[in-house]
C-alpha cells in the first residue's frame, strides 16, 4: 500500500515540477544590429548569455559593415586588401560559394550600383542608365580572391555589400550560444529568425510571416512552426519607391542593375542556416519558384512563395508545419 | 483498507492547485493586451497600462524624433522624422506580442503579453 501511495505522490510532483519552470524561466532582451532590431527570447539561461550574444553580433556588424567607414570591409573596399579573422573570413568565402551555386544571381559585389540606387536615403530615384553601366562594370564576385592568412583581395575595383547576409549571419551566430548553452530560445535579427530547441512545455516556436500586402509590420498571413531552424524573408515591400506608378525595389538584377522583374511579392525561407536562408531568400525571389528548385534542393532548404496575385507556393516539405490564414490560393510544391 | 489517509489527500488537493496557478502562471493563453512598453535603443522609456486611461484620455511621448501617442485604444506611432515612416506606416498596435519598431530613430513600441507568434519574419 506505502508503494502506491509514493507512486501518486510522485506524479502529483512530476505534475508541479516541470510546471515550475525550474530554470527554465523566460528571459527577453532587445538591441539594434546589422542595420535591425534584434530580438532575443530564450528560457533558463544564465545572466551572462545575452551579454555573449549581443556582444559577438555587434562586433559581427563593426567588422561587415560598409555603411561605417572604419569598419573592416570599408578597408577592404577602399583598399582592395584586408586580413579577417577566421570567422569572417570563412563566412565570406562561403557568401562566395553561394554567389557562384546561384549562377551569379546573387552577388555580394554589388555595392555600386546599390550605392546609385540609394534606397534607404530620403529620396531614392532611379539612377541614370550610362551610370547604371559605368557601375556594373565594377561588379563580379569572380574579383574576391581568398589568400593565405585570411587574405581578401578585390580586383577590377569591386566593392562588396553583406546587405543580404548580415542578418542571417547573426541569427546563427546567436543559435550557436544557444546550443553551446543548452537553452532553447529564439532571435529575431529584422526579418531573419533563428531558433533552438522547444519551448519548455515542449511546444515548437511559432514564426508569423508577414503579410505582404500589409503596411503594419505585425500583420501575418501564415504562421511557421520552427523546430530548431533558420527563416528569412525577402520581399519587394521593403526598401522601395514608386515613381510614374513603378514600384522600384532593392532586390537587384546582377545582370542589369535594375530592380528584378517578377510576380513574386515575398519569399521565405527555411533551411538549417542562418545565413543560406538569407542569401536564399534573395536568389529565389530573383529566381522565381520554378528556377529555385534547384538551389533549394541544393542547400536542403524549403521555401513559401507569394505572387502579386496573391497566390501562395508552398514547399512540400512545409505542408504539416504553414499554416495560411486569409483567403489566399495554396498550392504544394 | 484505505490507501490514503485524510492529510494525505489534502497534501494532493494542495500540490494540484499549486500545478494549477503555475499553469496559469506560465502558459496563459494569448490575449488581447493592455500594457505597451515604449523603450529608446534598446532601454525602457515608459510602460503604460492603456486599459486605465479615460475615453478621451491620451498620453503623448516624444522620443528622438519620434511621437508616440497611448489611448485606451492602443499605441501608435503619430509622427517621425525618419525617412520610410514605416514605424507611422504601421498604425495602431493593441494586441499582446505585437511589436512596431522606428529603425532609425531606434524607438520601439511593445504590447506585453503572450502572443500566437514567436517572432515574424519579413
Amino acid at each position: 500500500m506505502k508503494v502506491k501511495k509514493i507512486t501518486i505522490y510522485i506524479l502529483l510532483l512530476m505534475l508541479v515540477f516541470p510546471l515550475s519552470g525550474c530554470g527554465e524561466q523566460k528571459q527577453t532582451d532587445t538591441f539594434y544590429a546589422m542595420g535591425s532590431f534584434v530580438s532575443q527570447t530564450v528560457y533558463g539561461a544564465d545572466d551572462t548569455l545575452f551579454d555573449s550574444v549581443k556582444s559577438d553580433i555587434t562586433t559581427a556588424d563593426e567588422i561587415i559593415t560598409h555603411k561605417n567607414d572604419n569598419s573592416l570591409l570599408s578597408l577592404l573596399n577602399k583598399e582592395k586588401i584586408a586580413v579577417f579573422d577566421t570567422d569572417t573570413y570563412d563566412m565570406l568565402y562561403k557568401a562566395v560559394d553561394f554567389c557562384v551555386n546561384s549562377g551569379g544571381i546573387f552577388d555580394i559585389s554589388l555595392l555600386s550600383v546599390s550605392d546609385l540606387w540609394d534606397f534607404e536615403s530620403e529620396n531614392p530615384s532611379i539612377p541614370k542608365e550610362e551610370d547604371i553601366k559605368a557601375a556594373l562594370q565594377k561588379t563580379g564576385y569572380e574579383n574576391i580572391q581568398f589568400g593565405e592568412n585570411n587574405t581578401v583581395t578585390l580586383k577590377n575595383d569591386v566593392s562588396l555589400d553583406l546587405g543580404g547576409i548580415g542578418k542571417g549571419y547573426a541569427c546563427d551566430i546567436a543559435v550557436r550560444h544557444y546550443k553551446k548553452a543548452e537553452v532553447s530560445g529564439i532571435i529575431a535579427v529584422g526579418g531573419s529568425i533563428g531558433v533552438n530547441g522547444a519551448k519548455p512545455d515542449g511546444e515548437p516556436f511559432n514564426v508569423g510571416i508577414r503579410n505582404p500586402f500589409s503596411e503594419n509590420t505585425s500583420d501575418v498571413f501564415a504562421s511557421l512552426v520552427l523546430k530548431s531552424g533558420f527563416v528569412s524573408t525577402s520581399g519587394s515591400y521593403e526598401k522601395c519607391f514608386v515613381k510614374d506608378g513603378v514600384l522600384y525595389h532593392h532586390i537587384l538584377d546582377t545582370k542589369t542593375g535594375y530592380p528584378v522583374e517578377t510576380d513574386l511579392v515575398s519569399v521565405s525561407v527555411v533551411c538549417d542556416s542562418g545565413m543560406n536562408s538569407d542569401m536564399l531568400s534573395t536568389a529565389c525571389f530573383i529566381l522565381g519558384i520554378e528556377n529555385s528548385k534547384p538551389l533549394l534542393e541544393k542547400y536542403g532548404a524549403q521555401a513559401v512563395f507569394v505572387t502579386k496575385d496573391k497566390k501562395v507556393f508552398i514547399s512540400e516539405g512545409l505542408r504539416e508545419l504553414v499554416t495560411v490564414f486569409e483567403n489566399y490560393e495554396v498550392t504544394y510544391i | 483498507m484505505k490507501i490514503l489517509k485524510r492529510h494525505d489527500v489534502m497534501v494532493m488537493v494542495c500540490l494540484l492547485a499549486v500545478a494549477a496557478l503555475l499553469y496559469f502562471y506560465y502558459y496563459r493563453p494569448a490575449d488581447n493586451g493592455s500594457v505597451v512598453e515604449i523603450d529608446y535603443d534598446g532601454n525602457r522609456v515608459a510602460e503604460v497600462d492603456f486599459s486605465q486611461l479615460a475615453e478621451n484620455e491620451e498620453k503623448t511621448f516624444e522620443i528622438n524624433g519620434v511621437t508616440i501617442k497611448v489611448d485606451r485604444e492602443g499605441a501608435y506611432f503619430a509622427e517621425s522624422i525618419c525617412k520610410g515612416q514605416v514605424c507611422v506606416k504601421s498604425g495602431r498596435v493593441n494586441k499582446a506580442g505585437q511589436t512596431v519598431v522606428c529603425l532609425p530613430q531606434r524607438v520601439s513600441i511593445h504590447i506585453i503579453g503572450g502572443s500566437r507568434y514567436d517572432g515574424i519574419t519579413g
